[in-house]
């Protein structure tokens, strides 16, 4: 192990079987923090235990930047990141990457786009390069557009318009919301994919892909101040700009329950259940986390238990504490077993989570929330990649990446009180919203 | 509390929400053993850019076990990975998927500990333990913190020497079973991947999913799932792989202290025969009236792991439809806009695996999908392909390796192909090497003899009404109904 290795590794203290409570965890690696004069943030993390490195860029721009008629534009957008610059012809950024031993992917949420790299040390400048690039001179054609629209369609396709929990999910959060551009799916709707322009697309990279509004991190097999000179030396001219417009955030309170249906050829009948709860600039976040775990995570947990294996009522359930930076969702669903009334399943989901914020959850219980909360915070840095992806997201949803060195301290901190407040406070009745599957005829071969 | 990327673009593959393990794609992409790895390796010898990685430490026990541990500290977690040298393909005839409930089942109660006491404790500590079972392995994976290693030890023995297979566990995970084979119809990748397996191999067990179908698994009892355990679940079946935070002196210490009371036994060799390659072309049609993608499956069979003549066709095959700059991707993606994903695909097992493309588009250009694709198939069997094709997939291929092994699991899991595989001691420090002494004419003949064009089974997955036809220009057409699927004859 080298001495760059051994500062890089984890200090870090692991929970064990007894149910009394610890010291505060700590995780924690050395990132070197930069800023050049145009805004682009640089984070860089030296881990030379494979010779490789992981290259991610942050954009604070997703669906919440949209408007109504151009929805999907931010991930539209991504994709067309990679249809050329001046300098360079469209398909040059993937074949520069893949013949020097390197792959690129990207990603688009709500909140934010980021685009990522792993490859082989020696390509380092090469990627920066290609990078810089980009950001300094993307060139949008007529073209490019109109072959890149038909393969985000056929994305929409893939996961929503073909997919019965896409779909589910896509109703769920269009009536959850009533004001918040969450309200629609980040893939866009059909209607607005097809209606963006070459002028909404540079429009959109002006407002969004500036150096201000943008953070780099690698990770991997490099000397930090080195790799900082180097994205110095390539980004510095690109220019900053104004600060984009202001998210419109306001999101009435919800009064009373919101029902949906969805009629779609189908198998078996499903429920998809939203409660609004805090983004993740709230203190709530992390006993609902911890919620998330209580209810969903493995099958010693509440919902595993309860309705796949004592009541059999569920093939499968799925739970999540969904991280947003404005008022969130807290998501849930379940798939009926044969034969089962969707009504049944529906009661049983609701009274159990009812219950969380009726009664404290026991001291075994809550431990065992926290100690899966740790070892799975420890396993999203299992690689690089990982590493960096993290320390990005974490700039993004809580302003600074070191929270993602002290955040095990908050789910410590969470008590038997604070969890049945937030659950209490948040999954109740009237601030849920219920989408229900009703399959139809021609999909129903073998269910019932 | 996950970060959300509910869409994720370019990542292709993955369907996130759906929990249930496929045990077949990830466990064994099985190698062949005996038949010789490959041009004989040279010895032990770094192979550039800086990268190797420590031969595992190899213990076995007295009772047979194999043991290879490999410690890496840089991150506070250990993987244990057990592989027995028996799955789906040891079925009894008439009851596949036999193997599969076996493994859902290890971890639904011991002699000692009730289904929901056992993952309790597994959770309690944050620990996982799957296990599943390929179509010629059975894999029991698990992950604890290091400072949890006894635990986790003590559980992982505990499921693998004494399972209960109480009767009511088996009849709910039985039934969990059959209600997945009836919810799986509604995921049209899965239909279309499990109707090309059984199209393309017919009876054969790479032919069907390792889960089994509704009437197979419908035949199962507690006594076949118990009988399966105890013929083939062995010591000297096994191999354990444990990489990640532990001591690698003390690790085969502590493998006795749990695993020595696991007896010896004679255990039978599963014999797979080679599949017979399809020949001509057929094509499958399920009906899905509903749908307004259909998803594209086509291939033949391809050759086994430890066939000299792997490495050439993974680098042929890389050309074809490997990463964003494939010909598939060029032509069928970025030029003409038909699809969101297009990727070929080798699949070495035991026996000769598939080659095959798996893609999708919208039901009005499915034909041209499979034209424009079967162009790019002709253009790398005839070689009229961009001068630097073989240069960057090599490249691609080897610069990558490190990545796809860089985490412990993922670690673990190619030193169990290693050795399950019989590719030999030095296989992974010698990777790209190999990948790198590819040379034109090898690559050349691989892609003719390998990347299916004439002789071809299809599989499209969408309505039958308006694809009928055209696919009949493709080869002649049987049409099924997605029901079939289920129980397919």
């Amino acid at each position: 192990m080298t001495p760059s290795l051994r500062s890089a590794a984890l200090a870090f203290t692991v929970l064990t079987l007894s149910a009394l409570p610890l010291p505060a965890q700590e995780l924690r690696f050395n990132v070197v923090a930069h800023k050049l004069d145009n805004g682009l943030k640089v984070l860089a993390l030296e881990d030379h235990s494979v010779p490789a490195i992981s290259y991610y860029t942050f954009f604070r721009a997703g669906s919440r930047h949209e408007r109504p008629g151009r929805t999907g534009i931010s991930h539209l957008f991504e994709h067309m990141m990679f249809n050329g610059t001046e300098k360079n012809g469209p398909g040059v950024f993937d074949r520069m990457l893949e013949s020097r031993g390197g792959v690129s992917n990207a990603f688009t949420t709500e909140d934010l786009t980021a685009y990522h790299e792993n490859f082989p040390s020696e390509a380092l400048q090469t990627v920066i390069d290609l990078e810089a690039d980009r950001m300094a001179s993307l060139r949008i054609t007529e073209e490019g557009l109109a072959s890149e629209r038909e393969v985000v369609k056929e994305e929409r396709r893939l996961r929503v318009d073909n997919d019965v929990e896409g779909a589910l999910f896509e109703l769920l959060q269009a009536t959850a919301y009533l004001a918040h551009p969450y309200q629609w799916p980040v893939v866009g709707w059909m209607a607005d994919l097809d209606a963006i322009t070459v002028a909404d697309c540079q429009a959109y990279f002006r407002a969004h892909y500036a150096p201000n509004n943008a953070t780099v991190v690698l990770a991997g097999d490099f000397k930090p101040e080195r790799a900082i000179e180097l994205i110095g030396k390539a980004y510095g001219s690109i220019p900053a700009q104004p600060q984009p417009a202001a998210v419109v955030r306001d999101e009435p309170e919800q009064r009373g329950e919101r029902r949906a249906v969805l009629k779609k050829a189908a198998q078996l009948p499903a429920i998809a259940v939203a409660y609004h709860v805090p983004g993740t600039g709230g203190e709530e976040v992390y006993p609902l986390d911890l919620v998330e775990i209580i209810l969903g995570a493995g099958d010693s947990s509440r919902l595993v238990r309860t309705l796949v294996y004592e009541k059999e009522l569920a093939t499968r359930v799925f739970v999540s504490n969904d991280w947003r930076i404005d008022p969130s969702l807290f998501l849930m669903y379940a798939e009926a077993k044969p034969g089962v009334p969707l009504e049944a399943l529906e009661a049983a989901l609701h009274a159990e989570v009812e219950r969380l914020g009726r009664e404290e959850v026991g001291d075994t219980e809550l431990r065992k929330a926290k100690n899966i909360t740790t070892t799975s915070r420890v396993r999203a840095l299992k690689t690089n990649s990982g590493k960096a992806e993290q320390v990005g997201l974490f700039e993004m949803y809580f302003g600074s990446h070191t929270r993602l060195f002290t955040i095990l301290q908050s789910y410590e901190a969470a008590t038997r009180a604070d969890v049945m407040k937030a659950a209490g406070r948040y999954l109740r009745p009237d601030n849920r919203t219920v989408v229900t599957l009703a399959p139809t005829e021609e999909g129903g071969e073998g269910g019932r | 509390m996950r970060a959300a990327c509910r869409t994720n673009v370019r990542c292709g593959r993955g369907r996130r929400r759906r929990a249930v393990a496929l045990g077949a794609a990830l466990i064994v992409s099985v190698l062949p053993r005996g038949a010789a790895a490959g041009p004989a390796a040279p010895p032990a010898a770094s192979s550039g850019g800086g990268f190797s990685v420590p031969a595992p430490a190899r213990t076995t026990l007295k009772n047979g076990l194999t043991v290879l541990v490999l410690e890496r500290r840089a991150i506070p977690l250990v993987q244990f990975r057990l592989l027995v040298r028996a799955g789906a393909a040891a079925d009894p005839a008439g009851k596949e998927g036999t193997a599969s409930l076996m493994a859902r089942l290890l971890k639904r109660g011991t002699r000692t500990r009730s289904a929901q006491q056992f993952s309790e404790e597994v959770e309690f500590v944050g620990g996982s333990l799957e296990s599943f079972a390929g179509a010629e392995a059975t894999v029991v994976a698990g992950e604890f913190a290091g400072r949890d290693l006894e635990v986790g030890f003590n559980l992982l023995a505990d499921m693998v020497l004494s399972p209960a297979f109480r009767q009511e566990e088996f009849d709910k995970e039985k039934r969990l079973v059959l209600a997945d084979i009836v919810s799986r119809l509604d995921d049209p990748e899965r239909v279309a991947q499990e109707a090309f397996g059984s199209w393309l191999f017919g009876a054969h067990p790479y032919g069907r999913p390792a889960q089994g179908t509704r009437r197979s698994v419908e035949a199962i009892a507690g006594s076949d799932v118990k009988a399966f355990h105890e013929a083939r679940f062995a010591p000297n079946n096994s191999v354990l792989a444990i990489v990640g935070d532990i001591d690698a002196a003390q690790a085969a210490q502590r493998v006795e202290r749990y695993f020595a009371a696991w007896k010896r036994r004679a255990t039978p060799e599963v014999r797979v025969p080679d599949p017979a390659p399809a020949r001509g072309r057929k094509v499958l049609l399920v009906d899905k009236p509903d749908a307004t993608q259909s998803q594209i499956r086509f291939g033949n069979v391809g050759i086994r792991r430890g066939d000299p003549g792997y490495f050439p066709l993974v680098v042929a095959n890389t050309i074809l439809g490997g990463g964003f700059t494939s010909l598939l991707v060029e032509e069928v993606r970025v030029k003409k806009g038909l699809t969101y994903s297009i990727r070929s695909r080798v699949e070495a097992l035991r026996s000769p695996g598939s080659v095959s493309v798996a893609t999708f588009s919208k039901n009005e250009t499915v034909l041209e999908t499979i034209r424009l694709s079967l162009d790019q198939i002709r253009r790398v069997r005839e070689g009229t392909i961009p001068a630097d094709s073989l240069d960057k997939a090599r490249n691609y291929l080897a610069g990558l390796y490190p990545l796809r092994i860089e985490s412990p699991d993922d670690l673990a899991a190619e030193i169990l192909n290693v050795e399950f595989y019989g590719l030999g001691a030095d296989y992974i420090n010698q990777y790209q090497k190999r990948v790198r002494g590819v040379g034109v004419e090898a690559m050349k003949r691989s892609a003719a003899r390998f990347l299916p064009l004439d002789d071809l089974a299809v599989v499209v997955v969408g309505p039958a009404a308006s694809l009928k036809k055209d696919l009949e220009t493709v080869g002649p057409v049987t049409v099924r109904s997605i029901a079939s699927v289920l129980d397919p004859s």
